[in-house]
């Protein structure tokens, strides 16, 4: 499986060019930067700092998360495909992954239960203690995830 | 000046600890979320998104400043150490693709500032919270500068 990723005319091409593996790991780090920026901004507005933004801005920036994350799926899956032996068996990759899963799961959590609340937060309410937790819960799992994916390459 | 860095007690700690250099630029990468990933938002604020009020959004610049903090002290400890052992500060310092991050950041940290004080000066007065036309430059050069110094700063590890 991993041998025919590896032969595959993707993971072939990425390794023909010399400049794919860095442009790829620079989109990285602008999605991670999109991502991390609007979820800094909304998970600390929750947790009660910057009192003054309202919950509706959540809307306004709901979008860069998903634009951010969106080309970190996409080039982290080109980063698979052109070196598959080396992050298959990648211990901080695993670890990483994992986080990922727990940070969906919070997600999931945040959009089927609390959103109605945060979206109606007026700009100077004080969030539930349900959405402090989410909120915390969010930046502690979103800076260990970029922990985790920085490791990978030691 | 360079080979007194490279023998410094905190270059050699860098060098001889397995784990210090990649911890390093893993706080690194976090120092960077925090300046860039808020200063994004803001800037893209001005330039149009979403309708939300700019008076609270400036308190957001103590989380651009501590990113900024976070990752001058990591990469001030990473420019001590290089990549490779063998090559210690005068590695970056010696470096043309180094020397222009350090150029783009410098300019984006200046463009960073003069946004600071102008949204904190009239920021609030905008009619419809709409930005003037010379701030929304300010905050598309803002966006390049900053990106352009994540790329420059990820190609030193390929370029010299």
């Amino acid at each position: 499986m991993l041998a025919w990723i590896e032969g595959s005319w993707l993971g072939v091409t990425l390794r023909d060019f010399p400049w794919a593996f860095p442009a790829a790991e620079i989109l990285h780090f602008t999605g991670l930067c999109l991502m991390l920026g609007a979820l800094i901004v909304i998970d600390l507005r929750l947790l009660g700092f910057a009192r003054g933004l309202p919950g509706r801005t959540i809307r306004d920036l709901m979008p860069l998360v998903w634009i951010g994350f969106s080309i970190n799926a996409f080039t982290g899956f080109l980063f698979f495909v052109a070196a598959p032996f080396f992050y298959y068996p990648n211990g901080p990759l695993r670890i990483k992954l994992v986080l990922i899963l727990f940070a969906g799961a919070n997600a999931l959590w945040f959009e089927r239960s609390l959103r109605g609340e945060a979206d109606h937060l007026a700009a100077e309410d004080e969030a539930s203690s349900q959405l402090k937790l989410s909120a915390g819960v969010s930046l502690v799992l979103w800076t260990s995830i970029v922990f985790f994916g920085r490791m990978i390459m030691f | 000046m360079l080979a007194w860095l490279e023998s410094s007690a905190l270059s050699i700690w860098m060098r001889d600890s397995l784990w210090a250099y990649p911890i390093m630029l893993t706080i690194h990468a976090i120092g960077m979320a925090l300046l860039v990933g808020t200063l994004t938002v803001i800037a893209l604020r001005i330039l149009g998104l979403g309708r939300f009020s700019m008076a609270p959004l400036q308190q957001y610049f103590l989380v651009v400043r501590m990113g900024f903090g976070v990752s001058l002290v990591s990469g001030s400890i990473l420019f001590l150490t290089a990549p490779s052992a063998f090559a210690g500060a005068a590695h970056f310092f010696f470096s043309p693709s180094f020397r222009v991050k350090m150029l783009v950041v410098f300019l984006g940290v200046i463009i960073a500032w003069i946004l600071r004080s102008r949204l904190a000066r009239d920021g609030t007065d905008w009619p419809n919270g709409e930005a003037p036309q010379g701030i929304k430059v300010l905050a598309g050069l803002s966006l390049v500068l900053w990106f352009g110094a994540i790329m420059v700063g990820r190609l030193t590890a390929y370029l010299p």
